[in-house]
């Protein structure tokens, strides 16, 4: 039953609580909508921010919506106002000395770059790559050697793009191989190859130490060298938002995320969350995980704002998978990487002339795949990894003609 | 009335005209990479499997652009993409289930079917009637007659072999997927 006249406020200006807020409305023209963000900008999708600090995309293809959406969605949008405070009780959210009645709460409030506890972190010259303003500052910034610390997909997409800014690119891992949570050590191999033949220059394996420098970034120490430049880049993960959630009182899983149930609800009453804020289940170990991807935040969204509105839907965990491309070559991986140290996982790789895949084998289960080139094909693991398929029952050959399923036919030539 | 493109494997003869149709309304030339729809041949089975995108109605590349630049055409009900803002990214490509988009490398842009505007060349010129285009609830029950004639089959063979159950699990399991 969908009950009329709600107030639903959603806290989060990201795509998780733009998707709820879409969602609700749809289903529910009456409730009032309304989105507190601190942030000053309509809805922009972190994902594509590299690119637009390679310059190749413009304003009107970074920002999803303009404020007129808004509008025409009858959705209130209160920008450049931080929460302060929730009270549970009387369910009511204060920010800057107003008070707001809610009947159905959202938490989206997103993630944040994890600023390394080193000196001089705080240095002009420091930035992270999250949101617009981090891009125009490296924008107006200026300079000619950038060193990014970290190279997960933010790290890596950030090199190719500030390579094709133009400027001399290091890029330092603490692991030894680069994406260490997307790719396997041959995998990664390949990719370091690849970057290293656009003149950026791979670390692994070296932490870094220091930033010095007295009023502007002059070098950083790391425990092998000291590299003298101009913009450093952090790039050593994300954390979710999760300070005010615990300041009311939600609880936060062991991941550092809000725990959240299959219907996005938290464990105070009319409280929901979505997006890069919580954890969600993994669905191949079975446990929590952060998942903070562009997909998993637009799907809990949905599911947050219909729940919110009374229609009831439930959250399948989908399997995380990343993809880019780097310069003119795409990678992409799906699932888990084989951990070195234990005998259960397997990798079965291939190689063409221009393509490289590798299949991760756990228990002899698929759970994951990576690869290098033509990259098209990967989107068909996500079922065989779902439904844990064993390789041994995995044999195109005995399926009657009658029953052909397409994407077991054409998996039979990726393995 | 909403229609979807239906593939029969068991009518394909391999022959190729749906790509070069597709392809030359599309790209103006008759180059099989560059076609929408692509057929899958298995030799050693003798099957050709004509594979296009399935314009799900909860799709999945919709849902991970992160410019939002795959859109539902509102005639057609077609998942189309908007190529003036797609980056080419091909996170699409990844999410896709059935591996059913191709990306052209040249103008670096995602590549997929658009249903024709509501009259695909594929269709037109299918000599052996493997792909229709037809309304989707008749798809809809030609395909569950089929499935249900395949698992009453199935449990007729596992009950001559008196091993039941287990050939009933997966017999289920093979229509289900």
């Amino acid at each position: 039953m969908i009950i009329n006249n709600k107030r639903i406020i959603i806290i989060g200006n990201g795509v998780a609580g733009n998707s709820a807020a879409e969602t609700a409305r749809n289903i529910d023209k009456e409730a009032e909508i309304t989105i507190i963000s601190n942030d000053i900008y309509p809805l922009y999708s972190p994902c594509v921010l590299p690119h637009y600090l390679a310059g190749e995309i413009d304003n009107t293809t970074l920002f999803l919506k303009e404020e007129d959406d808004y509008l025409r969605e009858n959705i209130n949008y209160l920008m450049g106002k931080r929460v302060t405070d929730i009270d549970v009780t009387e369910k009511k959210v204060l920010f800057a000395q107003n008070g707001l009645k809610y009947d159905k709460l959202v938490m989206a409030t997103g993630c944040k770059p994890l600023i390394l506890p080193i000196q001089g972190n705080r240095l002009p010259g420091v930035f992270t790559l999250k949101t617009v303003q981090d891009i125009n500052g490296i924008k107006n910034y200026g300079g000619n050697t950038a060193v990014i610390v970290g190279t997960g997909l933010v790290g890596i997409e950030g090199a190719v793009a500030l390579k094709n800014r133009g400027y001399e690119v290091y890029l330092i891992e603490l692991l030894d191989r680069i994406m260490p949570k997307n790719f396997n050590i041959p995998m990664a191999k390949q990719i370091k190859e690849i970057l290293e033949d656009r003149d950026i220059k791979v670390l692994t394996g070296e932490r870094v130490e220091s930033i010095s420098g007295k009023d502007r970034v002059k070098s950083v120490i790391t425990d092998k060298r000291i590299i003298d430049c101009d913009v450093i880049i952090l790039a050593a993960g994300m954390r979710p938002n999760v300070e005010l959630a615990q300041k009311v009182g939600i609880e936060i899983g062991i991941t550092g995320g809000i725990k959240v149930n299959k219907y996005m609800e938290t464990n105070i009453s009319d409280i929901y969350a979505c997006g890069d804020c919580v954890e969600s289940q993994d669905i191949i170990n079975s446990t929590y995980s952060l998942n903070l991807l562009w997909g998993f935040a637009q799907k809990q969204g949905e599911i947050a704002g219909s729940n919110c509105t009374g229609k009831k839907k439930e959250y399948y965990a989908d399997i995380p998978s990343v993809g880019t491309k780097l310069f003119d070559t795409a990678i992409a991986s799906i699932g888990i990487t084989a951990d070195e140290d234990d005998d259960s996982f397997r990798l079965i790789e291939s190689e063409g002339l221009d393509y490289s895949s590798t299949v991760v084998l756990k228990d002899e289960s698929i759970v994951g795949a990576q690869m290098i080139g033509k990259v098209n094909n990967i989107g068909l693991f996500s079922s065989l990894i779902r439904e844990k398929i064993k390789i041994k029952d995995f044999k195109v050959s005995s399926y009657k003609k009658s029953d052909i399923n397409p994407v077991l036919c054409r998996l039979k030539y990726l393995l | 009335m909403e229609k979807v493109i239906s593939f029969n494997p068991s009518k394909c003869t391999g022959c190729g005209l749906c790509e070069m149709a597709c392809s030359l309304g599309h790209e103006s030339e008759c180059s099989k990479t560059l076609s929408r729809i692509k057929i899958l041949k298995l030799e050693d089975m003798g099957i050709n499997l004509p594979l296009a995108c399935s314009h799900c109605s909860d799709a999945p590349c919709m849902k991970v652009c992160p410019t939002r630049a795959i859109i539902r055409d509102s005639e057609t009900g077609a998942t189309i993409v908007n190529e003036d803002i797609c980056i080419g990214c091909r996170a699409c490509m990844t999410a896709c289930p059935f591996g059913a988009l191709s990306f052209d490398d040249i103008n670096e842009k995602i590549i997929r079917c658009d249903l024709c505007q509501g009259d695909p060349d594929c269709v037109k010129f299918c000599q052996t009637k493997a792909i229709e285009y037809v309304d989707i609830r008749k798809d809809g029950v030609s395909r569950r007659r089929s499935v249900l004639a395949n698992y009453t089959a199935a449990i007729k063979a596992a009950e001559g072999k008196n091993d039941t159950a287990k050939t009933r699990k997966s017999s289920a399991k093979n229509v289900n997927v």
